[in-house]
Formats: structure tokens, C-alpha cells, sequence
């Protein structure tokens, strides 16, 4: 009885365009049980099938000539290779070698790196084209909507809505990156080291999903929302999922929907979730409150800091030089203008209070900042000593903190032992830098 | 499970020495190399055939083999084997290893 051969032909070094031939059924029978239990990628798999094929016409075809019929022929020359389940397992092993191992590991790293390159194109073209449809959409058949949901959404601070979509658009593109590199590396290290498809997988997911992870919370440091965060977090999730889908004959894996679906979700519900967070306090999002409806400048007067000093001192202090850093360390210098000197003062201070927004409309007051009244203290004080010419140095790091909008006060006993302002309020927005883990653990 | 035989025992352990021995002499594909392995034995002994592949890829990830798809002269192609300066190394390295234990056997035995 003959069998048929399924084994479909590929571009392997042996391989020929010829059909395969048509073998004895227990023949056929053996090589395609041999097929199902070898772990190997497809080439191997195929090389081997080659080899075995010609290996037992041989061995039918010289066993025939010793007078055999062809079936008895065929089952002693399959029985002289053993069960397929050992003889696969020998071959796997011996494909295995340590040296193919490390080759493998090396060059998945290294098509890791081509493949987040590839992603990285494919997701900022990607990105462009979905602009592209969406400022048409926005502009024509999503018009009503949208301009009904801007008109009821909360209002959002200008500087950190475009941090936090900036820190989306990155985020869709890295994706896309990490999901590249992971298939890339696993399907490398997989055909190079041909150690089983699934130990492969889960090493590249625990070691590139840690591995990111890592990066992103320790070494990765960038201006920061909370957007920006949760968008950088997606990477590592991106990352693992990519790797686990990797296909291959019988592997369990998620249907392509399903992982489109969480990579989706990974996305939409950290953005989702974080917005109320980056609302809350005086964070800088919706404003506080009190300040929902039309503040009126006695709600966030700055003499709830302390009252200015007497108008022979309205222009005491004044900033006349100063360097920013990333947005967010400041060295200013204020001088004594014209009024008393600092000498008629003692335990002169500086103060920091988170700042909000007054509506254009109702800002009396030059800054644009008032202190924020969700707070009842400044998030930082500071004793200071005038330098010998009469002037305060002072150098602000604020890169840490997340709350990104600030007043700063310089408070001071007077003469007659009350507690005076100085200045006119200094305003400032400053931005959050440094790692994922960092924002995570710092204050408002 | 079926005992294995003493002799392929034995056997299993010489396979490289016996493949690394034969294609010193010129390349062959598995086959051949099984059948060269019994003739020169006498028919004394053979290696089995499903030990015969593995030991064959094996040496071959390692180094001490080369392989390559040919057309022979009886049909379709098949996998010809040729051992590498790594191989013959190798070759070299099991021999002494071979003749120290045959003679420490030998010793034991017949003393």
C-alpha cells in the first residue's frame, strides 16, 4: 500500500521543486509522525524529512534486493530508525548546541534592534496616516460632536495637554516598535538556537518585558505627565505581547484581534485612568473648586501669604537675571531695588506655593499664577541670606515634583515683628524631568 | 520499554568516532555511511540508524562536520558529508581516546 507524503515543499538546500516521492504507507506513516513531534523550525524540520525520505528509499530499495516485498521491506527499514518520537528528540538535541544558543540570543538582540527600527517607521507612518483621517473627520462629519464635547469637557491646561498628547503619539509609535522588535527577536533566536518555540517566547517576553521595564522606570528620563508615564509603560506590555504572539505550528496563542485588543486597551485605559489623577490638586489640569466659577481676586489674594509691605517697599525685590534648565531648575537673583534694605528684616524667607490659573478675564493681578487655595501651606520654604551687595540668590530644582505651575514668595519679619511680603509674586511653570519611577514617587 | 542491546550500547558511544573515522576517507551521505559502517565491520556491528542522524547533526552543529545537498548517482539528492580541520581534531582527540579505553578494557578482561 503506498502512503502519500504531505510534507510541502519549501526553499530548503535540499529541497527540490520534485514532487515528493510516493513511499510505502508505514513509510509515510513514520516520517509524518516524525513531522508532528519535531520542535524545530520549519527549514530544519523540512531538511530532515529530506534526509530521512532519501535515507529510506535507500534502505527499502536495498532491503527489496535482499528479497523482501516491498511492505516488509518498508517496516524493517522504519524499524531500523526507531520510534519517530526518540529519533526526533535526538535530533532536537542535537541540533541544540550551546554555541547555537548564544548565537541565537546575539542575534535576536541584534534583529530586535532592526525590527524596533522597521516598527518604528511602520508606527510613525501609521500615526501620520490616522492624523491625516482624523483632522478630516474633525473637520467635517465629527464637526457637531466634537465641538459639543469641547464645549462640556473640563478645561485642560494647555502645556500639559500637549506633553500628554505628545507623550500618546510616542507611545503609538514605540508601540509598534517594541511589538516588531519582540517578533523579530523571538523568531531569530528561535531559528538560529532551534530551542523550543515556547521556552524561547517566554525568555524574550521576561527578559525584554523586565528589561524595558526597567529602562523605562530607572534609566529613561524625559519630561513627564502622567500621560507621558503611563504611555512609556505601554512599551514593556507591547513588547511582551508581541513576543508571545510569534507564530508557530501548535503554539497556543491569543487571535490577532485579542492582542490588537489589549495593545489598544494597554493604551486607551492607562490615559483614561490617569486623567482624573492629573486633574486632581493643583496639579495644573481642571481648575480647583473654588475656582470653577469666576474667582474673584479676594479668593486667592496674596495676602492670605502675607500682606506686602508698606508702598515705600512695593518694589523691593525684583528679578534681573536668571537661567533656565529643562524647564524646571531655576537660578534667579533678585536685587534690592529702592526700597528699605534687607538689613531692617530678619528670617527672610522663601516660599513656593503651587499656582493656578486665574481666567484671563478676572486676572487683576500680574502673574497669571495665584496661589492655588486647594493648599494651605507652600510646598516648599527656604531661609535666605542677602549676599554682600543686598541681593538673594536662589536656585529652584523643581524638575522633581510633579505640580507644574508655581508662585514664589519671598516673606520676611518686618521692624515691627509681623510677617511681610516682599515681592510682587514671581510666577512660573515648570516641568516634570526625570524616569517613570521617579514621577511615580513624587510628590504634588 | 525494550532493553537496549549490549552491543548497541557499546556501540552508542563510538558512533562519532566510527562517522568522523569514515569520512576522514571522503564524503558520503547517511546511507552510505551506515552501510559502510557494516561492511567494514564484517557485519559485526552497525549503528543504529536512529542514533546514526543525530550524531550526524550533531557533529555537524559543532563544527567537525560539513553538509551539503548533492545529486547522486542513484536519484534524488541526498545530504553528503564531509568532515572539517575542526573534525579531523576531533577525530584525533577520540581515537586517543578510544585506544586508552580499549586498553584499559582489555586490561580488565583479560588480564
Amino acid at each position: 500500500m503506498k502512503g502519500r507524503r504531505n510534507t510541502a515543499r519549501r526553499d530548503t538546500p535540499g529541497a527540490s521543486s520534485d514532487a515528493m516521492p510516493e513511499l510505502p504507507a508505514a513509510a509515510a506513516d513514520f516520517l509524518d509522525q516524525l513531522d508532528a513531534d519535531l520542535r524545530l523550525p520549519a527549514r530544519d524540520s523540512i531538511e530532515i524529512q529530506e534526509e530521512l525520505t532519501a535515507h529510506l528509499e535507500d534502505s527499502i530499495a536495498s532491503l527489496m534486493a535482499e528479497g523482501l516485498d516491498e511492505e516488509r521491506a518498508a517496516s524493517e527499514a522504519v524499524a531500523r530508525l526507531g520510534r519517530p518520537e526518540a529519533l526526533a528528540r535526538d535530533l532536537e538535541a542535537a541540533r541544540r548546541t550551546t554555541r547555537r544558543l548564544f548565537a541565537g540570543a546575539a542575534g535576536g538582540v541584534f534583529q530586535a534592534g532592526v525590527g524596533a527600527l522597521w516598527g518604528f517607521f511602520v508606527g510613525y507612518l501609521t500615526l501620520l496616516l490616522a492624523v491625516v483621517v482624523a483632522a478630516l473627520l474633525l473637520t467635517t462629519v465629527a464637526k457637531p460632536p466634537v465641538d459639543f464635547l469641547a464645549a462640556h469637557l473640563p478645561a485642560f491646561d494647555t502645556n500639559s495637554n500637549d506633553l500628554g498628547l505628545n507623550a500618546i503619539f510616542v507611545a503609538f509609535v514605540l508601540v509598534f516598535a517594541a511589538w516588531f522588535g519582540a517578533r523579530r527577536a523571538v523568531r531569530t533566536t528561535y531559528q538560529v538556537s532551534r530551542r523550543d518555540v515556547g521556552q524561547v517566547r517566554t525568555a524574550w517576553a521576561v527578559v525584554g518585558g523586565i528589561g524595558l521595564l526597567g529602562f523605562v522606570l530607572f534609566v529613561y528620563s524625559a519630561q513627564q505627565t502622567w500621560l507621558g508615564v503611563a504611555a512609556e509603560l505601554v512599551v514593556p506590555t507591547a513588547f511582551v505581547l508581541g513576543a508571545l504572539k510569534f507564530d508557530w505550528k501548535g503554539a497556543i496563542h491569543l487571535p490577532l484581534w485579542a492582542m490588537l485588543s489589549i495593545v489598544v486597551l494597554s493604551v486607551v485605559l492607562p490615559v483614561v485612568l490617569v486623567i482624573p489623577l492629573s486633574t486632581s490638586g493643583g496639579g495644573g489640569g481642571r481648575l480647583p473648586e473654588p475656582l470653577q466659577t469666576s474667582p474673584s481676586p479676594a479668593e486667592v489674594a496674596y495676602d492670605r501669604v502675607a500682606p506686602l509691605w508698606g508702598s515705600n517697599t512695593g518694589e523691593v525685590l525684583g528679578a534681573d537675571s536668571g537661567t533656565i534648565e529643562q524647564q524646571s531648575i531655576f537660578d534667579m537673583r533678585y536685587s534690592h531695588l529702592n526700597g528699605p534694605a534687607l538689613n531692617q528684616f530678619s528670617n527672610i524667607r522663601l516660599e513656593v506655593w503651587h499656582g493656578t490659573s486665574l481666567p484671563k478675564a478676572e486676572a487683576a493681578y500680574d502673574p497669571e499664577l495665584v496661589p492655588d487655595p486647594s493648599y494651605g501651606a507652600p510646598f516648599l520654604s527656604r531661609s535666605l541670606s542677602p549676599t554682600a551687595d543686598g541681593a538673594l540668590r536662589i536656585h529652584l530644582d523643581l524638575s522633581k515634583v510633579r505640580a507644574n505651575e508655581w508662585v514664589i514668595f519671598i516673606t520676611a519679619t518686618g521692624p515691627d515683628g509681623h510677617r511681610y511680603r516682599l515681592n510682587y509674586p514671581e510666577s512660573f511653570w515648570s516641568t516634570f524631568h526625570g524616569t517613570a519611577l521617579d514621577w511615580l514617587t513624587a510628590s504634588d | 520499554m525494550k532493553r537496549p542491546s549490549i552491543r548497541t550500547q557499546l556501540l552508542k558511544g563510538t558512533t562519532p568516532l566510527l562517522v568522523l573515522t569514515l569520512l576522514r576517507d571522503g564524503e558520503l551521505y547517511g546511507y552510505e555511511i551506515a552501510q559502510r559502517i557494516r561492511e567494514r565491520s564484517g557485519g559485526a556491528f552497525a549503528p543504529s540508524e536512529g542514533s546514526l542522524y543525530p550524531t550526524l547533526h550533531a557533529l555537524e552543529a559543532e563544527g567537525a562536520l560539513q553538509a551539503d545537498w548533492r545529486n547522486s548517482d542513484k536519484g534524488p539528492k541526498r545530504r553528503y558529508y564531509r568532515i572539517t580541520s575542526s573534525g579531523g581534531a576531533m577525530l584525533a582527540e577520540h581515537e586517543k581516546a578510544w585506544a586508552e579505553f580499549s586498553t584499559g578494557v582489555q586490561a580488565l578482561v583479560r588480564p
